[in-house]
């Protein structure tokens, strides 16, 4: 059968909202391919484990807006949304991503966001 | 001399990948990469909303106009950026009248620096012109990288 892919994305979310990072990487495969914004690519899931933190060091919660999200087939969903970081000095920054997710099974293989964190990393 | 006809707009490049709205925005993304602003806004409609990385959303030919700025304007889009390719890894068309695309764009500077980014893109058509084009990118290094 083939799995609900959209509904492993949405967990996927969840899990980032709940703060459980290992929860998250629990949907990637082991050899599973991550790229946020321009840097990566980083295989493995210990190297998404330091890219993920890496991306949210100044964070204390994350919450997704999500406008769209799309199943084309292949194991393929796309999905947008503006995303709320708040920031440990009290900032909320709000910013526009979309996410390419590719699953083999029930796995991602590879996970490649599109999105400008530059203000969420700012000086205060 | 003899008049030059042009063979213009064209939807000839990226052969891989071909539709009627994806002709449209093949269309859409080589009148941008002739950086002439003006036929560039020509495929969107009065309304469309525009949004570009993480600046402000601008919406139809004027905005659009508007926020790339012009060649003389320092600091602009067009100010900095002298050329634009696409490269097109993937195009899905995710629902009747919407296309996702997946690309590396590369910009050079005025400089000469070359960036090549990830970038897609949400496009949205109402009938033959785009009414919605949302470009999720990080162009920071394009901005804020040192010329020296």
């Amino acid at each position: 059968m083939t799995p609900d892919y959209v509904a492993l994305v949405k967990r996927m979310l969840a899990a980032v909202e709940s703060n459980d990072i290992e929860g998250y990487l629990g949907f990637f495969a082991p050899d599973a391919e991550y790229v946020i914004g321009n840097s990566g690519p980083v295989t493995g899931t210990d190297a998404i484990r330091a890219a993920a933190v890496n991306s949210v060091q100044n964070v204390q919660s994350v919450a997704h807006e999500v406008h769209n999200m799309f199943a084309p087939g292949d194991g393929v969903v796309i999905f947008d949304s503006d995303v709320t970081y708040a920031r440990k000095d009290g900032k909320t920054i709000r910013i526009p991503s979309l996410a390419i997710v590719h699953f083999r099974g029930d796995r991602v293989q590879r996970y490649q966001a599109y999105i400008d964190l530059s203000p969420v990393s700012a000086p205060s | 001399m003899d008049k030059q006809v042009w063979d213009w707009p064209h939807a000839k490049k990226w052969p891989r990948f071909s539709g009627p709205k994806i002709d449209i925005i093949k269309k859409t993304f080589l009148a941008g990469e002739a950086m002439n602003v003006e036929n560039f806004v020509k495929f969107y409609t009065d309304d469309a909303l525009y949004q570009f990385g993480n600046s402000p959303i601008v919406y139809g030919p004027a905005g659009i106009r508007e926020s790339s700025g012009s060649f003389e304007e320092k600091g602009s889009f067009l100010g900095t950026v002298e050329g634009v390719n696409h490269h097109i890894v993937n195009i899905w068309e995710v629902e009747k009248d919407t296309l996702v695309v997946q690309m590396e764009v590369s910009y050079t500077r005025h400089d000469g620096k070359v960036f090549t980014l990830p970038c897609c893109d949400i496009a949205r058509f109402r009938d033959d012109k785009v009414c919605e084009l949302r470009i999720f990118i990080d162009f920071t290094p394009v901005m804020s990288t040192s010329n020296a």
